[in-house]
């Protein structure tokens, strides 16, 4: 909360600002002078100023002057109704003065806000657990089963789709569990088949030819701790029954050693497929499945917690406002757009977009700039229709389509289809006519 | 200060009391949506809106004084 001095002659002006600034928590004061605004603040500390330029009875830059002599720093935002002064007021800019050009939106006041030095910081203020952000009912179920599974040392499984944040929230699981160790990730996509069991496990000095010297693995680095397996699903099989002994046992033994020992950490693993396809396509063994998902997590994807997207895509501006010393803001028709698009590539796609916006914006302008096609090219390609194969259908059948579908691409281009599908312009022709030309373009 | 001078000193304070009234209606407006937003009472959100009627009327008013200005 921030206690705010509102300096403007006009009633209703003032009026309506500090309706909206109390209703979101903050102290308002209004001075309708120069001088009465002086007499405040002599009198009492404000976070933040907000400062027509020109008032009944004199300009806004005299209260910055008498300011300047003051025991504290507040921020000021100076309103003009005039773009004529711009020039002068983003002259005055410093790290504690900005400037709004009238008319304000409330989201221009509060950017401008979000700017203030003297409080603590909005960003982590807005996240649950230190960092989810997001108040949409999947959400808040989410953050039951967080605190629900963060009093327990149950080892939990995060399911979503890509982009949903999985590692976000096995550091709000993390956080919330208050163990004196650290939480500690290792991608099991990433490491290369040969030294997977080191990585997790360790090794011991001339275990295999490299290992110069001992190691520790993941499962040691998160002792009293937890330790994040993304992409557990990537495990090759084969390496699987000795991370299973470890989940059984609690104990783990290095590659090349001959003594285990015990470990204490709570193993949150990750996968973006769906438990049908944990069990169709046949990438994680039961008995494994059961040791690490003894408290399933479905993690929403963004689509389903539309309500969010303002929050996520204000709280990633104000990052990077608060990283670039800027006041950038989104206009209601800039969220509405945001929340029109269902973001396939899910919170790591809005970030994206929101950061591009950012960089695209006008440095004459108080928003950011959205493109005029949100999708990304990955999205793009996700969008693309399935596969139309089917069993049951013949041969024909699938060949005609594949010809349908590179014509329609070519715009009917003959020669060009006939390059393309590997054939020649005879053989196009042949498939044509026996098709009966039924082929449409 | 020559006639010019004061003629277009006091169409820029007419100008600037117009850019008041619509930063005005633009306030009381997003008030009444974030009254709406909050599931506020009607006469809550009726309250900021009579205002906007008000300040457009205005508006209109100063417009047509300065279109009639030589």
């Amino acid at each position: 909360m921030l206690n705010i001095l509102l300096v403007d002659d006009d009633e209703m002006f003032c009026d309506g600002v500090s309706q909206m600034l109390e209703s979101i928590g903050h102290s308002v004061t209004i001075a309708p002078s120069l001088e009465a605004a002086l007499t405040r603040t002599q009198s009492e500390r404000y976070d933040h100023i907000l400062l027509d330029f020109m008032l009944p009875d004199g300009s806004g830059l005299h209260l910055i002057d008498a300011l300047n002599d003051a025991p504290y720093t507040p921020q000021v935002t100076l309103i003009s109704g005039h773009p004529s002064v711009t020039n002068i007021m983003s002259g005055l800019c410093s790290p504690h003065v900005n400037y709004l050009i009238k008319p304000v939106s409330l989201e221009q006041i509060k950017t401008a806000l979000a700017s203030n030095n003297n409080t603590p910081d909005d960003t982590d203020s807005t996240a649950h657990f230190g960092c989810l952000v997001g108040e949409s009912a999947p959400m808040q179920e989410l953050y039951t089963m967080i605190e629900r599974v963060a009093n327990t040392r149950a080892n939990v499984m995060l399911m979503g789709e890509s982009g949903v944040g999985k590692e976000l929230v096995a550091q709000a699981i993390h956080n919330a569990s208050n163990t004196s160790g650290p939480l500690v990730p290792a991608n099991c996509g990433a490491f290369s088949r040969e030294l997977i069991g080191s990585e997790l496990f360790g090794h011991e000095k001339g275990a295999f030819t490299g290992a110069v010297g001992k190691k520790i693995g993941v499962f040691e680095q998160a002792e009293n701790g937890s330790l994040f397996l993304d992409e557990v699903t990537e495990m090759p099989l084969d390496i699987q029954p000795n991370l299973l002994r470890v989940l059984e046992t609690g104990r783990v033994t290095r590659v090349g050693g001959v003594k285990d020992f015990a470990v204490d950490c709570r193993v949150i693993s990750a996968t973006n497929r769906s438990t049908e396809q944990l069990a169709e396509e046949e990438v994680l063994r039961e008995d494994l499945y059961f040791r690490l998902a003894v408290f399933p997590i479905q993690i929403p994807p963004l689509r389903q917690r539309i309500g969010d997207i303002a929050l996520l895509a204000e709280f990633f501006l104000q990052q990077l406002n608060k990283e670039n010393g800027t006041q950038l803001c989104l206009e209601n028709e800039q969220i509405k757009r945001l929340e029109s698009y269902d973001w396939p590539g899910n919170v790591r796609e809005l970030r994206h977009a929101i950061h591009r916006a950012f960089i695209m914006s006008d440095p004459a302008q108080n928003c950011i700039a959205l493109p005029e096609d949100l999708a990304s090219p990955f999205a793009k390609q996700n969008t693309k229709p399935a596969s139309a194969l089917s069993a049951g259908q013949t041969i024909d059948d699938v060949e005609k389509a594949l010809i349908e579908v590179t014509l329609k691409q070519l715009g009917g281009d003959k020669p060009k289809a006939a390059e393309m599908l590997g054939i020649s312009l005879k053989t196009l022709y042949n498939r044509l006519n026996k098709y009966g030309e039924a082929v449409e373009m | 200060m020559n006639d010019d001078d004061v003629i277009h000193s006091e169409q820029r304070q007419r100008i600037h009391d117009i850019r008041n009234r619509l930063n005005n209606i633009s306030i009381q407006t997003e008030l009444a949506l974030m009254f709406i937003s909050q599931g506020e009472s009607n006469e809550k959100v009726i309250a900021p809106l009579e205002k906007v009627l008000l300040t457009c009327k205005q508006c209109s008013e100063e417009l047509t004084s300065l279109s009639k200005q030589p």
